[in-house]
């Protein structure tokens, strides 16, 4: 009889949890809606007195009294400086510093609405203030541009969030009883045995959540509901759950020790590769996170976009341009980065441990010691120091061009030598590790193989080719494609160092998924772009997986 | 020493590890430098060869530790560093206290999922953070609202972190000898008790190390950070050290400092652990 009721309650429980939910969403969505349309009024009343000259830009943070509690207006005017200055709020001389992530997104909507101005006064159209407004989760910003003839066009943003609405508890508790009494009348008069109890509850009670939600109008949430207990009364039915239960119970010290791991890798890990796929068949923008996900949904279109644009160059008046945007031209510069930066990094390291590993040469410790120091520091400082060293103005290497009598070259302009400053960056950060794995490989080798080949008069590069080679290639082979993997990924240098100059010319798979997901806020696009990356990974490992094996059976 | 015997080889090295170390000299001459150019002497407006030369060598035209004061003074740099600590104290805990006992739990017992569960611990080393950075942002700042926090940088890092944790542990933990714990349980000794005060404290060294590593990784990471934290006083090191050469700011010389000081602990830490690297 426990197993009958533990199902029903918890059961129930899900039910009312769903319907709950879906109820408070239903209402959250209306008091959005009703705050948007209030936002939305006063946006355009602020941006029209100040077009007309009624209202100072500035005093606009002090009118906070006519907004509804919890909201507050901003008026920005475009041009990078003054938007700072005035975003910074602490008058003209305030320090400038990086935007957060809300000020960042006024600072692209002042652009781009005074961009829209601009062209419209340029056409001759009469300016008016226009709408935008943008509904992100429990959170509304209506914004509405005006024209002004000082300081240039701007924006006024009235943004705040609505008071959160108090759970709808009659209907859910409405909810709740009914399906109480329906479970009651047939848990008394059903007949047949235990199991058969819990399957009947859990029909019974998917009939009764249709019923409401079809009542509701909270489907979703219902049937989601009845569907998880339908699952639940059928597994405590089955045995199932009994069954796992001894289980736990037998390794209880193994599964309890191993839990909290395993809860924060699936919470922080996997979910979000999860909920990563989830969101690459969507076409989520920070702008609509708060809808359902069902209304997101745009199937494989991210994936059409991302890997069926062949259209890697234009031609425009007789002139080829590349589209750096392209996904095919990034993988093609991801290819070039790992591949150049994995030669350099071998044959720099493998170059230095050979001389390294010269039998009896005096402070072969020391050198070693030193050649260590760029893997111990920070790569991230790295990237940053070489980011100035290129410096086009004052940089070290210009001005040593100069010292030289050359012409200073403007690094960051040419994708040639954008692409070179990265690579020297990571050719810097990145000899060392195979310095440390070419001369451990050297140390094992025997040296008694040197000394039977001397005998025979072969000359040090037939040395190096017929022995020293093939017996380093095992121990090297792993490590090789691991900076293989790691420079795939690199995102700190080319992030730092070039930062995709010219126009996201050098842009690399990963800096290019960041800059879709973070800093244009399209979160599906740039959840597709990963799952592409993750995809390209998964293939490497796999070929390489294959070729260890072959080589396995071929020995 | 027989120093003249391979000259060749010397003098290459000599060369090599000179033009290596020229970017590292460079930023040190930066941060004595007292200013916060990047030329290392004073350009005149009809600049020569000479000037030129003069203002890419590492030497500082006058030596000054203004730009350290400047950074303890006019920045909020020690607070930065104390956040970085504290970050990166708290995942190296939370790292080393999930993983201690779930290695020992894949080292020592065939359970059913064990072999999946170390399967899964591998996988989630394989793929890089940045590819989760869409979801992970919208789950820690959307979902969770920790999104200008230090606790959610710590949760996200020390998630990274527990797998290397438990893959390492599990290793030294499979060398133990499980003699010891055998005759331990013909005692009547309890397995929490086994594991807490005798294989516990014989995988000290281990623990050490691994905690160590886990504390550099977490030091040294910049993206994460980067997009999680927004305001200056809860900025790490690197958020904090980026910010003072970005697209708005260049003060080199409190750059350079600031390198050094974030760099200094980590350097030490990775020269007294290299042996343990490869």
């Amino acid at each position: 009889m426990t197993r009958f009721w533990i199902g029903a309650v918890i059961g129930l429980l899900l039910a009312f949890v769903g319907l709950a939910a879906q109820q408070m969403g239903a209402a959250r969505q209306q008091a959005i809606a009703q705050s948007a349309e209030n936002a939305t009024k006063i946006a355009l009343e602020l941006a029209s007195a100040i077009a007309e000259g009624q209202a100072p830009v500035t005093a606009l943070t002090q009118s906070q009294g006519e907004l509804p509690p919890g909201f507050r207006a901003l008026a920005i005017s475009a041009g990078a400086r003054t938007v700072l200055a005035e975003i910074n709020a602490g008058g003209d001389l305030a320090p400038p510093r990086r935007l957060t992530r809300d000020e960042k997104l006024y600072y692209d909507l002042a652009f781009g609405l005074a961009t829209a101005l601009a062209i419209n006064v340029e056409e001759g159209a009469r300016v008016r203030p226009e709408i935008n407004v943008l509904a992100g989760r429990e959170q509304i910003r209506a914004a509405a541009p005006f024209p002004r003839a000082e300081g240039g066009p701007g924006v006024v943003v009235v943004e705040g969030r609505p008071a959160p609405p108090s759970l709808p508890l009659s209907r859910s508790l409405l909810a709740f009883s009914a399906a109480l009494v329906g479970f009651v009348l047939l848990g008394r008069f059903w007949p047949a045995g235990q199991g058969a109890k819990a399957v009947a509850l859990a029909r019974m009670f998917a009939l009764a959540a249709a019923i409401l939600g079809s009542i509701s109008g909270a489907w979703v949430g219902v049937l989601t509901a009845a569907i998880g207990g339908y699952a639940l009364a059928l597994a405590i039915a089955s045995g199932g759950v009994e069954q796992a239960g001894k289980t736990l119970l037998k390794h209880n010290f193994a599964y309890a020790a191993v839990s909290p791991a395993l809860l924060a890798l699936t919470l922080l890990s996997f979910f979000p590769m999860f909920y990563g796929f989830v969101l690459s068949l969507t076409d989520t923008t920070l702008f609509n996170l708060s809808q359902p996900l069902l209304d997101r949904f745009n199937g494989l279109a991210n994936y059409g976009r991302i890997l069926g644009d062949f259209q890697v160059t234009t031609a425009s008046e007789g002139r080829t341009l590349i589209n750096y945007g392209n996904f095919y031209w990034t993988l093609g510069v991801t290819l070039a980065w790992t591949l150049t930066n994995v030669t350099i990094g071998v044959s720099l390291g493998l170059g230095l441990a050979l001389a390294l590993n010269t039998q009896g040469l005096a402070f072969a410790g020391a050198y070693r010691t030193i050649l260590l120091l760029p893997w111990a520091i920070p790569n991230y400082i790295t990237a940053l120091a070489w980011k100035g060293l290129f410096n086009p103005q004052f940089g070290a290497i210009n001005q040593l061009l100069q010292a030289g009598g050359l012409e200073p070259v403007s690094w960051f302009d040419q994708f040639g030598t954008a692409f070179l400053t990265s690579l020297a960056a990571n050719a810097w950060l990145s000899f060392p590790f195979m310095m440390v794995v070419s001369l451990g490989a050297l140390q094992a080798v025997n040296r008694e193989m040197y000394e039977a080949a001397r005998l025979e008069g072969a000359s040090a590069w037939r040395q190096f080719w017929s022995i020293t080679l093939p017996a380093i290639r095992p121990a090297l082979a792993p490590s090789v494609l691991l900076s293989a993997v790691w420079t795939f990924n690199m995102f700190n240098v080319i992030f730092l160092v070039s930062g995709g100059e010219p126009a996201g010319a050098t842009e690399i798979l990963i800096t290019q998924a960041y800059r879709y997901g973070i800093e244009e806020y399209r979160y599906g696009y740039a959840a597709a772009y990963s799952i592409v990356i993750f995809g390209l990974l998964l293939l490497f490992g796999l070929v390489q997986a294959q070729a260890g094996k072959r080589a396995e059976t071929a020995r | 020493m027989n120093f003249s015997k391979h000259w060749p080889i010397h003098l290459g090295l000599i060369a090599f590890i000179g033009l290596a170390m020229y970017p590292i000299l460079w930023v040190v001459a930066l941060a004595f430098s007292g200013s916060q150019d990047l030329t290392l002497a004073n350009l005149p407006a009809d600049p020569t060869q000479g000037d030129h030369l003069a203002a890419a060598l590492p030497f500082p035209e006058r030596w000054s530790l203004a730009n350290f004061s400047g950074l303890m003074r006019d920045l909020p740099f020690l607070q930065w560093m104390g956040n970085s600590l504290i970050v990166s104290g708290l995942t190296t805990l939370a790292g080393i206290v999930i993983a201690c006992p779930a290695a020992y739990a894949f080292s020592r017992f065939r359970f059913p999922g064990q072999r999946a569960g170390l399967f899964l611990f591998l996988v989630s080393q394989m793929y890089p953070v940045v590819v989760m950075l869409a979801p992970l942002y919208v789950i820690v700042s959307e979902w969770l609202r920790l999104g200008d926090s230090l606790w959610g940088l710590m949760l996200v890092y020390a998630a990274t972190a527990a797998p290397f944790c438990v893959w390492m542990l599990k290793g030294y933990f499979d060398t133990i000898p499980i003699e010891i714990e055998e005759s331990a349980i013909m005692d009547g000794v309890s397995r929490p008790r086994i594991f807490w005060e005798i294989v516990l404290p014989l995988a000290r060294p281990a623990i050490a190390v691994t905690a160590l590593f886990s504390f550099m990784t977490a030091w040294n990471e910049f993206i994460l950070a980067a997009i999680f934290l927004e305001n200056q006083d809860k900025y790490t090191a690197p958020v904090g050290l980026r910010f003072l050469v970005s697209d708005y700011t260049a003060d080199w010389g409190y750059f350079a400092a600031g390198s050094i000081l974030v760099s200094l602990p980590v350097a030490a830490l990775f020269f007294a652990l290299q042996k343990n690297l490869v």
